[in-house]
This record gives structure tokens, sequence and C-alpha cells, in this order.
């Protein structure tokens, strides 16, 4: 187990967004969450990356309580998260987004990056040489000083992906990887994962797209007006009375 | 005419330096900081205090950017919990409250009397009327050392990051950087040169009073960041001068057009530089010169 969630619950005013959710994701696998919309998914995720501190419930990652923890420590300590909504940065080109994802470059610091001591140069190498691995495993480096709110939905989820593994992350935590993305680079993006799964990288996903979810995913979660309803494979899920009535109902 | 152009330089290179400060902290970090003439008086007050208390002028100078680094980062930590838009009503409170303090607190600050005979560094060695030339290139080495400084900063993985946290700061965070961290060292770094333009302006006018300081000297230096672009110091140096020729070269207009009498040239002035200023932005809607991008690809 790299990361679970126990019976973690959050609620806004009045609003329960996710109540007694608990959820478990094996190392090395890829672990599904699905459920209609307003279920709990992004919440739990928020919840598991940081951004939201979870009103009762823990989070463990690799055995060590990390309910507290604010999102930039877990993401040192090899636990990261991508947006369903792109969240690409703008203002930096491709190669950057990528360089920025370096973890503990000493030239981030005011007097690394003043003075730029042999260290940070150092880094600063080894980082391009990484980043232009990674862009050119996606095909993304011949546009590596483009800017990067040029790029089309899909390339942007490449790039989030491999910001997010200039980190060497264990575990990545992707929502809604193929939204808004054609339906050709969605299985370029599903085949990315494979590998990297392959290498070794823990995953989480939350799609609406059931393709994506059968063809990548297991265990599955599937999560409904802020609980957990059950958990098994596609097959399983896909043939449950319970889940049909609550979400698969509408899609089939 | 030397004089007059001795005086202006001075003005400008002070302002081009408030203006960098802005840049760092507003144009990479996009931290609104709306409150920058009260970091400034603040450095001019401390300089001012120091120089009068009996300290040289450097060191005075010194204690000034210090203390408005640190400042600086107080107040960048009072806005933990809230939102960019309220980092600016913050620091604009911030100014305020200095201002207050400063014009009623008699016991420090002589109040609205202000401090006169503050010590010029190195006077004792310039020959006597070469006080303000001396001055300008006092100030013109400290305006190099700011540009150079934050120039290094604008290329350096920090600056990179920087531009990272103001596009988007929930991104840095899950990329594992401290973003309270970077926007602390980055308000104090900004208020370290907001330290030195105070001290300078405290030096240039050897009289410093609390009608000196408000909002104009934060409105110039954001004309001076929107106006050069948004991120680019050299684009923030060319503003400031731009901006300054543009008040201060309209005053020649009057041998141009000797029809105008003073009062309407006055009108005209205003009008002239607000057209001006329209204009560039009008053909630069992104400023005179684009922030520091990475070229990879060509090297």
């Amino acid at each position: 187990m790299v990361l679970a969630a126990h019976g973690v619950g959050v609620r806004f005013g009045g609003f329960t967004a996710l109540q007694d959710a608990s959820v478990a994701f094996r190392r090395g696998a890829i672990t599904g969450v699905v459920g209609p919309n307003g279920a709990g998914k992004s919440t739990l995720f928020n919840i598991l990356s940081g951004r939201v501190r979870p009103t009762s419930g823990a989070v463990l990652y690799k055995g060590e309580d990390i309910t507290r923890l604010p999102g930039h420590a877990r993401a040192r300590r090899g636990l990261t998260r991508t947006f369903q909504i792109s969240r690409e940065l703008g203002g930096l080109t491709v190669l950057e987004n990528l360089l920025l994802a370096t973890p503990g470059h000493p030239g981030e610091g005011l007097v690394g990056g003043l003075f730029g001591g042999r260290a940070a140069r150092a880094a600063e190498e080894q980082a391009r040489v990484d980043a232009r691995g990674l862009l050119e495993r996606v095909g993304l480096w011949r546009l590596a000083d483009a800017s990067a709110s040029a790029l089309s939905g899909g390339q942007k989820k490449l790039l989030e992906l491999c910001r997010a593994l200039m980190l060497r992350p264990e575990m990545i935590l992707l929502d809604e990887p193929a939204a808004g993305v054609n339906p050709v680079l969605i299985g370029e993006v599903a085949d990315f994962i494979r590998v990297l799964q392959s290498e070794g990288v823990s995953f989480g996903i939350v799609e609406h797209n059931m393709d994506l979810i059968a063809a990548l995913c297991d265990p599955i979660y599937v999560l409904a007006e802020g609980r957990v309803l059950l958990e098994g494979s596609f097959e399983a899920i896909s043939a449950n009375e319970a889940v049909i009535e609550a979400y698969l109902g509408g899609v089939h | 005419m030397i004089s007059y152009l001795i005086a202006t330089s001075a003005l400008v290179i002070i302002a081009a330096i408030a203006g960098l400060a802005l840049n760092l902290q507003w144009g990479l970090g996009g931290l609104v900081n709306f409150g920058l003439f009260g970091f400034y008086m603040l450095g001019a007050y401390v300089c001012g205090l120091f120089s009068v208390w009996g300290a040289p002028p450097l060191v005075a100078m010194a204690g000034a950017i210090v203390l408005v680094a640190l400042a600086s980062a107080a107040t960048s930590l009072i806005s933990i919990r809230l939102s960019e838009d309220y980092l600016a009503i913050v620091t604009l409170g911030f100014a305020e409250c200095l201002k207050l303090f400063i014009s009623y607190e008699e016991w420090l600050t002589r109040g609205t009397l202000g401090i006169p005979g503050i010590v010029r560094p190195f006077a004792a060695y310039v020959p006597q009327g070469y006080g303000d030339a001396a001055f300008l290139g006092f100030a013109v080495l400290c305006l190099v050392v700011v540009f150079a400084v934050f120039e290094r900063v604008a290329r350096s993985p920090f600056g990179r990051l920087l531009r990272a946290s103001r596009e988007d700061p929930a991104v840095a965070d899950t990329l594992g950087k401290n973003v309270l961290v970077l926007r602390l060292k980055t308000f104090a770094l900004g208020g370290a040169a907001l330290g030195i333009a105070g001290s300078l302006h405290a030096f240039y006018y050897t009289y410093i009073d609390p009608t000196q300081f408000g909002t104009i000297i934060t409105a110039y230096a954001f004309m001076a960041v929107v106006i050069g672009g948004r991120g680019s110091n050299v684009g923030v140096l060319i503003a400031s001068f731009t901006v300054i020729a543009l008040l201060e070269g309209s005053r020649f207009l009057i041998d141009v057009f000797p029809v105008l009498d003073g009062s309407q040239l006055a009108a005209l002035r205003l009008f002239l530089v607000g057209a001006g200023l329209v204009a560039i932005l009008i053909f630069k809607p992104d400023g005179l010169v684009r922030e520091y991008r990475l070229r990879a690809t060509r090297s």
C-alpha cells in the first residue's frame, strides 16, 4: 500500500462533500476512482494531495500519517498530482515548465540563484538532460522553447505528466487525464501511463472516460454522493446493480 | 541647465530603483504592492533618523535596507491566509498607517516638522559645489548594483520559480515548492531595494517630511513596470526614463509654442504625458520589453 485514506470526510459549511471514505492505492497499481458529478472524487484527490484538509479521518503515505502535511511537503516525499483542467504555466516555456519541477534545486534559493554556485549549475545541467529525455519521449522536444499556453489540450496533459515526473514521484494522482484531449491522443496518454507503471510509478486516476478506466485501472472505486459505494475490477463494478443505478445507468 | 539635468537624473534613478523593486515583487512574483510608498518612506526615515543620530551615511543606509526588508517580510507574512487582492489592501494599509505614525509620533520622527540636516555619503570628500554631481554618481552606482542583482535573480532558477508562482501558485505547490517562503524572500528582497531608494531620497533632499511621500510614488512605480513590460528589468529602466522624459521634456514646449502662457502649458503637459502613456500602451500593450524566457534549443 503506497497511499491510503481512512474514513476521510469533509464538510463545506452545511454541505458534506465526502463522508467516511476509505480508499487504498496499491503500490505499482493504477487505481481508478469513478462516480457521477458531485460524487466527491475531486474532493478526495484534493484531500490526498493536501489542498483540502479533511474534517475527519486520516491520510497515510508509505505508512506515514500525512493528514496535516501541506501539499509541497507531500510533493517532496514523492506524492504529486495533475489537475482536471490543465494548469500549464503559460508564462514559462515548455522546457521551463519541466525544469521548474526539479526537486531540491539549489539555484532556487536566493543565495543559490544570485551567486549560482557549482551545485546550482550542475543541478540545472542535470535537469536539462532529464527534461530533454522526457520531452523526447512524448514528442514535445521540438516545442521546448514555445510558451506552454501554445500547446493543444492533449499536449498540455502530456506536459503536466512530464512535469510531475521530473519530481521522480512514487505516486501520481491524475485528475481526468483524458478531459479535453482528442481521441487519438487519449491512446497516447494511456500508453504513456502504462509504460510509467511498468517503470514502477503508482497511479490514482479520476476519469469519466470509461474506455480509459477499463483499459488501465484495477481496482476501481465507485463514489456516489460523497461515499464509497464499492471497490472492484471493471467487470465487477459494471455488473453491480447499485453502480448501474447510481452511475452507469446513465451511460449504457 | 547642468544642475537641472543632474536633479532630474537623480530623481529618475531613484524612481527606477523603486520601479525595479516593484518589478520583482509584482512584475515577476505577482504580489501586488500598493503600499510601495510606505516602504520607501520607511527607508527614507530610517536612513534620515540614523543619520541625524550620528550614524555615518552608509551605516544609516544599511540600517534602512535591513529594516525595510524585515518590514516587507513581516507584511507579506500577515497575508498568509489572505488571497492576492487582499495583499494589495494590507500593503496599502501598512503604508497609510506608517504615514500617520510618522506624522504624529513627534518624539521619534519630529512629525510634520520633518528631519533636516541629513548627511550625504562621502560628503566630506566632495569639493564645494559638486555635492549634487557626487550624489548622482553614488545613485548611479546604487542603480547599477540593484539592476545587476535583480537581472541575475530574474534569469536564475529562483526567477523561474517566481514566474511560476505568479502564474499558478497551486501548481508550484504540487511540485514541492513552498510558495509562502518564496513570497517572503521576494518581498524582503524588493524591500531591500526600496530601502535603497528611500535612503537615496533622504540623501538627495537632505530634509524629509511626511508630505514628500504619497501614493504618487507607488503610481510612478506601477507606470514604469506596466510600460516597461511586466517582468523586464531593462523595460523598467527604459520606462522610468521615458515617464520622466515626458514629464520634464514637455516643460520646454514653451520655447516651441510661445503663444501659450504658463498655466495653459501646465495643463497641456499633463495631457500630453497621459496621451503619451496611452499611446505606448496601444502600440505596445505588453510593454516595451518582454520578460526573460529560456532559449534552449538555439544554444
